[in-house]
């Protein structure tokens, strides 16, 4: 027995003086990257699966001490994973986040300031990124969480072939809702609808529907002032009845929008020939129009770009706005190797990386605007949404109140409950939890 | 139970002189030796975090800031709230479809795979491939089969010339959760209950054959009652498994629409994972295990623990 | 009487396409071209979404760390289970009417429990580790195996103890010569039910485990289901992949389980 033990020692401490022998290989520098492009969920995370690994090449070619590790979330758990891991003590380095979740960030700390490392950035760089509103909102007085990697803002995709044979100019790149509508009835035959749109069971629903139409009527869907949710206003019950109508007044959008995920409401339809104009089109899937031969020569951005098929418009609300935000890119603040992560970083944000990330959608970098090859009229009707974007509301438990807007929206779409009552009751429990936090 | 003969008849001495061996492994010591590792895994790894689960029910754990105490405040919140209360009705939806289809279900399936023998060995292990799966596979299978272009909805359309949007409107995706758990649960059951049925002897039913009774009648005066046992371990079972379940909802349907399939144990999963709210999810899981209780009580009062006549 | 009989083969019929209908349309579906899966679509047969799946690295890490967690639960339980269902059934011994609670305590659902257990994990240091989620395996699978091994070893006549002890044998002889090897149906029964409730467990690894390398394979198939659209071919194929290892396995042992569970519920 006892010599069965000793050898066993012996093999364990063998094992391990190996094992050590392996750590000390090189005096590389591990990093970890997180991200959130599952290649198996559409061809566009699959090709922001290789622009990430092209970058991580090229990093790592230049950086030979500095070995990047990839890792795998979903991108509605990636800010979560960031602050159950800081929570429990687990380290990530680089880390995407989002702008909506930022107060969440700031309020748990699971973000480090990299302000310090901005501040030896030039002026011009400086600049460069510092217009969006999406830094603004990565920014905690004199702190800095995040910074952006584009622009997402979202827009109404139309279908310029279908346009001219009812005689409408698809190139105007503005319209009214009315105009809107009237087009999308006449476009709803054979098979097609007039309007792609997505009201299913996702925040989505709030930030590319629920939100513009409530800010088209003036409302909002929370006070910054007093702290509490106001979606259920007379703005928030004109916004839903909107939608509704589009789905059973003028029948322009189906009823199956309620299911499935945005993709399977806005993105396929459209694509497939299935509707003819898609509202809340994001800009991380121009890359995926260009694949498809419906825009020309628009992505990478080039001075030739030509619409085909596919032309864009602002959203056709009153004050043109959609919701916008970026993937914001971070330091974990556990990471134990702050300055190699923001050196990744800052090669990620250079700008011929920025030119060819999909989901980049639209330049991240004010320089980039006035480049010649932004100034095709497909990419300046872009900058315009981009330009009247809004975000979400800043209130720490956002998540929660994107789920109760969005199941309420769900109950009155999908089941008939009354509107104004079903927004109320919704608003009112939201306020009883959460409200002056 | 079993009989037990009083086991100092045999027990007796064991040999061996005091401090050797085969005394310290002696009768008086042994059962609890024997059992001591599964109680300590038992105790140390679970009746902590049940504790932990009571006292965290009493906090109140805003984002950023210090728990505070709020005793029963959790509970009041929950049991008034309309959500709430609607997750209990979608968890006792869920429940009693899944028991009323997969029970009768389960019964049929073991009387036909009792009653013959070697071929149909084949189907018992066939019968079994829903439990073997995961429930995140199967949930993927069925909502792929009731999605818009599935073969479910499309058939039905071919029939009742209407649309069905299975994963729009309430009660459709109430009801697929429930086929999707059912079509998981009766194998289990089935299996169970056919080993009931396998003690029961041929001469009752031969008997009450000669003395005319239906089919029914067997049923209710043989069959039920002589397996009341199995069906009460399986249906017990079923009810723990199906009121925590939140993964192959969550696959289905996400809780949704609105909230028509937000059951309890989905609304403890979003609480705990995605919004992080300690003191809530706390209480939910609390008023889950008291929710279970009061199963494990009505089954014992129904279905009873010992043999029927 | 030959109706009844057909009629009954009917039954099985029809209780066959229920469970195999899901089945067989999922793979119907992964063999389809990616955006082409209404009923009547036919075409010809794409095996892209399964050489996909096959050939990411992530899956065989997958599946090596849920058979990790798999066998680890299995060899620890099966011990464990043994000792004390061998206890339970054969000694009289004060406090033994408490064994109830050792049955009732685990049927606490374990998602009540999830939350204050992770934060235990974390105080012992197991929090993002298989180890960790194997302990949770073990907590709530041990007792009702225990249960399970209680009844089978209770069905084995005394006799056969008594007549080896006469020889001289110990208990724990015993239970080791005589009690384990009749008892070997019922082992391999309670061996494969824990075996597929580890494997198919996605509840424990998601809540104790947070890097991707740890990942089980109910959890990499989870996160298959895009929140953006849903790929149902590619979804279907990975369903059908992370199926296989368990139903294989179970179909190699389908014979002793379902003889065990059989015998040992009817006590």
């Amino acid at each position: 027995m006892k010599r069965v033990f000793l050898v066993m020692l012996g093999l364990v401490m063998v094992a391990g003086i190996l094992f050590a022998g392996a750590q000390g290989e090189a005096a590389k520098v591990h990093i970890k990257w997180a991200h959130y492009f599952d290649p198996l969920q559409s061809p566009a995370a699959q090709a922001n699966a290789n622009w990430l690994k092209k970058v991580i090449a090229d990093f790592e070619k230049e950086n030979p001490n500095i070995k990047v590790d990839p890792e795998l979330f979903q991108w509605d758990q990636i800010d979560n994973r960031s602050i159950l891991d800081f929570q429990a003590g687990v380290k990530h380095d680089v880390i995407f986040g989002s702008p909506q979740l930022m107060a969440k960030h700031f309020s748990i700390g699971d973000y480090l300031d990299i302000a310090p490392y901005i501040a030896k950035w030039s002026d011009a760089e400086k600049k460069d990124f510092s217009w969006s509103p999406v830094w603004a909102s990565a920014k905690n007085g004199d702190k800095q969480y995040g910074i952006p990697t584009g622009v997402h803002t979202r827009a109404l995709v139309v279908r310029r072939d279908l346009f001219k044979q009812i005689g409408v100019d698809p190139d105007k790149g503005e319209m009214s809702w009315d105009d809107m509508v009237e087009i999308a009835q006449k476009l709803t035959k054979d098979g097609m609808y007039g309007l792609g749109n997505f009201f299913g069971a996702s925040r989505a629903t709030i930030e590319l529907v629920f939100g513009p139409l409530i800010w088209h009527f003036g409302g909002e869907l929370w006070d910054p002032q007093t702290k509490k949710a106001t979606f259920a206003s007379t703005a928030g019950v004109q916004a839903v009845q909107l939608a509704y109508d589009t789905v059973f007044k003028y029948k322009i959008t189906p009823e199956s929008a309620v299911g499935g995920a945005y993709e399977d409401g806005v993105f396929k339809p459209f694509m497939e020939g299935k509707a003819a104009m898609a509202w809340g089109w994001g800009s991380y899937w121009i890359q995926a129009l260009e694949d498809k031969g419906m825009i020309k020569s628009c992505f990478p951005p080039s001075k030739d770009c030509t619409p085909g098929t596919a032309g864009v418009f602002v959203t056709p609300t009153k004050p043109k706005a959609q919701f916008t935000n970026a993937w914001t890119i971070s330091v974990h603040k556990l990471s134990e190797h702050p300055a190699e992560s923001f050196k990744l970083i800052e090669y990620v944000l250079k700008a011929d990386n920025l030119a060819v990330f999909g989901d980049a959608g639209i330049p991240a970098r004010l320089s980039t605007w006035s480049k010649p090859e932004m100034q095709s009229a497909f990419w300046q009707t872009w900058l315009t949404a981009a330009k009247n974007g809004r975000g979400m509301p800043a209130t720490v438990y956002y998540p929660e109140l994107a789920d109760a807007i969005s199941a309420a929206f769900q109950q009155i779409i999908a089941n008939n409950a009354p509107i104004a009552e079903t927004l109320q009751k919704a608003e009112d429990e939201w306020n009883g939890k959460y409200a002056g936090k | 139970m079993e009989s037990t003969p009083a086991s100092s008849a045999t027990a007796g001495r064991v040999s061996g002189e005091r401090g050797s061996p085969a005394a310290f492994w002696s009768r008086t010591r042994l059962p609890y030796l024997l059992l001591a590792p599964t109680v300590l895994v038992v105790f140390a790894f679970l009746i902590w975090p049940i504790l932990s689960l009571l006292f965290f029910s009493t906090q109140s754990t805003p984002i950023g800031d210090k728990p505070t105490f709020v005793g029963t405040g959790n509970f009041g919140l929950l049991f008034a709230e309309a959500h709430f209360q609607g997750n209990l009705v979608a968890s006792l939806e869920y429940l009693g479809g899944v028991l009323v289809l997969s029970v009768p279900l389960a019964y049929f399936a073991a009387v036909l795979i009792s009653s013959r023998g070697g071929t149909a060995g084949i189907f018992r292990t066939l019968f079994l491939l829903p439990w073997v799966t995961a429930p995140v596979v199967s949930a993927i299978l069925f909502r792929t089969m009731v999605d818009a272009d599935g073969p479910v909805p499309t058939v039905l359309a071919a029939m009742t010339g209407k649309e069905w949007l299975f994963l729009v409107r309430s009660n459709l995706s109430i009801l697929t959760v429930i086929l999707h758990s059912a079509w998981r649960s009766f194998p289990l059951e089935m299996l169970l209950i056919a080993a009931g049925l396998a003690t029961i002897p041929m001469e009752l039913y031969e008997s009450a054959r000669v003395d005319g009774a239906s089919e029914w009648t067997q049923f209710r005066y043989i069959t039920f009652p002589l397996t009341r046992r199995q069906l009460f371990i399986a249906v017990l079972l079923i009810t723990i498994f199906t009121l925590q379940d939140s993964e192959s909802i969550f696959a289905i349907t996400r809780g949704g629409p609105g909230y028509a399939t937000e059951t309890v144990g989905v609304r403890l999963f979003k609480e705990a994972f995605i919004y992080s709210n300690m003191g809530i999810s706390s209480a939910i899981g609390v008023i889950l295990i008291l929710l279970c209780i009061v199963f494990l009580a009505l089954y014992l009062r129904i279905l009873g623990r010992g043999q029927a006549q | 009487m030959k109706t009844r009989y057909s009629l009954s083969w009917v039954a099985i019929g029809i209780i066959s396409l229920i469970v195999l209908g899901p089945f067989l349309w999922g793979l119907k579906t992964s063999l389809m071209a990616p955006l082409n899966i209404g009923l009547l679509s036919s075409g010809r047969i794409h095996l892209d979404n399964y050489r996909y799946i096959l050939s990411r690295p992530e899956l065989g890490r997958y599946i090596l760390n849920s058979i990790k967690v798999a066998a680890a639960t299995v060899a620890i339980v099966l011990p464990m289970a043994v000792a004390g269902g061998y206890a339970l059934a054969r000694y009289d011994f004060p406090g033994k009417k408490l064994s109830v609670l050792l049955i009732i305590l685990p049927l606490v659902p374990a998602i009540s429990v999830l939350v204050p257990m992770i934060i235990y994990l974390r105080r012992i240091g197991l929090f993002n580790t298989l180890a960790g989620v194997v302990l949770a395996n073990i907590v709530f699978n041990t007792p009702f195996v225990v249960w399970m091994v209680r009844g089978f070893i209770a069905q084995i006549p005394r006799e056969i103890e008594e007549a080896a002890e006469m020889d001289g044998c110990s208990p724990l002889g015993a239970l080791a010569r005589v009690i384990i090897p009749l008892s070997v149906p019922g082992l391999i029964a309670s061996g494969i039910f824990v075996l597929i409730g580890t494997w198919n467990n996605y509840l424990y690894a998601f809540a104790f485990t947070t890097s991707p390398d740890l990942r089980v394979l109910p959890q990499g198939m989870l996160a298959f289901i895009g929140s953006w659209g849903t790929n149902y071919g590619g979804l279907n194929a990975a369903a059908l992949v992370a199926m296989l290892p368990p139903m294989i396995l179970f179909l190699i042992f389908q014979k002793w389980f379902i003889q065990g569970m059989l015998a040992g519920s009817s006590r």
